[in-house]
């Protein structure tokens, strides 16, 4: 069945991307952390979703199994033990300033390994630099979309 | 193709009657969905009222029998009542979650059905792994139950949440584990291959300690005595639903029941056949009877388990799992993989021919079958001791306090 340009895959596709991309915002923005806990189950099962249309079942079944049925459960479950955690009165803690000198430098390493075709914009590419840890994955990536 | 059998070829006829084909597709698969999960939510309604007439007879009783013929009318009866209930959401709930937990218990329920096959032809989706599906579907049902505790905004609520928590997720293993032993005899994890494995021999003849370990933690995932410390209606707090009212609490009770009985369905799928039985090859419609049959069979076993037993303290609960079903499902998983290569290697296996003839399944029948009353023994002897054990240390702490009579000593003598 197709909706003009779209086949139901596609429109499945972007289901799930909402639902990962809503969920992890979720995640970061909530100040109540179950209800975070709940985003993040959410986003997971988009993950899920991503694997069925990847025609892996068996993955999709065991990401249910392992991150919602047994990862998200013991993260609420050690939440609610903690009850004064349950409602946090900031956003961030006093080590945002660390978190962010790690991921400004990280992200933007990453944004300039990023292919091209991904990219809106694309600033000048970074010539060589020594591959972080973090690179990695966007390296082997990038090797499967040349340009 | 014919337009006969409308159930298998609906999309074709709606083809034939002018539809557009991708729109006939899309109709039939709708039309499946909508009949696999409408069916076990009607025969809950039914179930309701089997399940308090059983509960009654047990009990020396006599069950509803006012409202209609036998009292058969009294679901619908509590359905309106339900309804007219005041729909109460305590202050400083969390909504959305609130509301979302009973939707959620219902669905992990409502899901496992679509694997289910309901004869040869009738399956809602066949799954390559329709097994495993099922135990991640299932596991979603914890996480509604502390969604349910949690978001009351109640402290007894969260505590039962805490309580039905661990004995979900602690009986969760055996029931995983006693679910390997028949997907290693169908060398299959989709549920139509693990009953068309059964089409010569029933698993439950092949692995019964699998069967009864399958039972017993299916009894428990549904919350039903002697494992009821979900609710303990008698003694705690209703746990986690406390401050559910009207149609959510009622959800609730829905899923639960319909829990039952789907797994009264799944042990007929995996371990007594499923929709094989006389005549279903000439008519396949005959093989849903067949799997009800069986289905009803094991749900009213398990009814009588649940009227009869009293219930378990929660460390007897968790020590029963832990100390007892998981090494047991563990053993059992050792001994039947080995066995099952055994038998492969002398050749004691029926052929892929004549792996359906009855007769030919009986010998590796035996061998599994010898092998389960072997860890059932084995399982016997380890109790026996350390039944002895604590037996003896318990008169030794009364022989230290009164002196020994001689009668005792001849006793201990002789033993």
């Amino acid at each position: 069945m197709t909706f003009g340009n779209l086949t139901p895959e596609a429109i499945a596709f972007g289901f799930f991307t909402i639902l990962i991309l809503g969920g992890a915002i979720g995640v970061v923005t909530n100040r109540n952390l179950v209800r975070a806990a709940m985003w993040l189950m959410a986003s997971l099962f988009g993950v899920a979703g991503y694997f069925v249309l990847l025609s892996a079942p068996f993955l999709a079944a065991v990401q249910i199994l392992v991150y919602i049925g047994a990862i998200g459960i013991l993260i609420t479950f050690a939440v609610m033990l903690t009850r004064s955690m349950t409602h946090m009165p900031e956003p961030n803690n006093r080590q945002w300033w660390a978190a962010g000198a790690v991921a400004g430098p990280t992200g933007r390493r990453l944004a300039a390994k990023t292919p091209t075709s991904c990219r809106r914009r694309s600033p000048k590419p970074v010539k060589s630099s020594p591959p972080l840890p973090v690179e990695l994955p966007s390296v082997s990536l990038s090797s499967n979309h040349p340009g | 193709m014919e337009c006969q059998n409308i159930i298998n070829t609906f999309a074709p006829c709606l083809v034939q009657a002018g539809w557009d084909p991708d729109l006939a597709q899309f109709a039939s698969i709708f039309m499946g969905v909508l009949l696999v999960a409408t069916f076990p939510l009607l025969t809950t309604v039914a179930l309701i009222w089997v399940e308090r007439k059983i509960a009654a007879r047990i009990q020396d009783r006599l069950g509803p029998n006012r409202v209609g013929p036998f009292g058969l009318l009294q679901p619908i009866a509590d359905v309106i009542k339900l309804i007219g209930k005041e729909d109460i959401t305590p202050a400083g709930a969390d909504k959305w979650i609130y509301n979302a937990s009973p939707v959620i218990m219902t669905m992990s329920v409502l899901l496992i059905w679509a694997v289910i096959p309901f004869s040869p032809i009738h399956v809602g989706v066949d799954l390559e792994i329709g097994v495993l599906y099922f135990i991640a579907v299932a596991s979603i049902g914890t996480l509604a139950v502390i969604m349910a505790g949690w978001s009351s905004n109640n402290k007894y609520a969260l505590l039962g949440a805490f309580r039905v928590v661990a004995q979900l997720i602690s009986y969760e293993i055996p029931l995983a584990l006693s679910l390997v032993v028949p997907v290693l005899l169908a060398g299959t994890m989709s549920m139509v291959g693990l009953v068309e494995a059964q089409a010569g021999m029933w698993f439950l003849f092949m692995a019964p300690v699998s069967a009864v370990l399958f039972f017993i933690s299916a009894q428990a995932e549904t919350g039903r005595a002697p494992f009821d410390l979900i609710e303990a209606e008698s003694e705690l707090v209703a746990g986690y639903n406390i401050e559910y009212s009207g149609m959510k609490f009622a959800i609730f009770f829905a899923g639960e029941f319909m829990h039952v009985f789907t797994n009264g369905m799944l042990m007929a799928v995996l371990f007594t056949g499923g929709y094989h039985g006389p005549f279903v090859q000439q008519i396949p419609l005959l093989g849903l009877v067949w799997l009800i049959l069986k289905a009803s069979v094991w749900y009213f076993i398990s009814l009588w388990v649940r009227n009869s037993l009293p219930r378990l303290r929660i460390d007897q609960l968790m020590s029963f799992n832990w100390m007892l079903l998981v090494p047991l499902s563990i053993v059992n998983l050792l001994v039947m993989a080995f066995l099952l290569r055994v038998v492969q290697e002398l050749g004691i296996a029926p052929s892929a021919a004549d792996a359906n003839d009855f007769v030919a399944n009986v010998p590796q029948t035996l061998v599994f079958f010898l092998g389960n009353v072997a860890v059932f023994a084995g399982l016997m002897a380890v109790i026996r001791s350390q039944g002895r054990r604590e037996r003896l240390a318990e008169e030794a702490d009364d022989d230290a306090e009164a002196p020994l009579l001689p009668a005792d000593a001849v006793a201990r003598a002789s033993e």
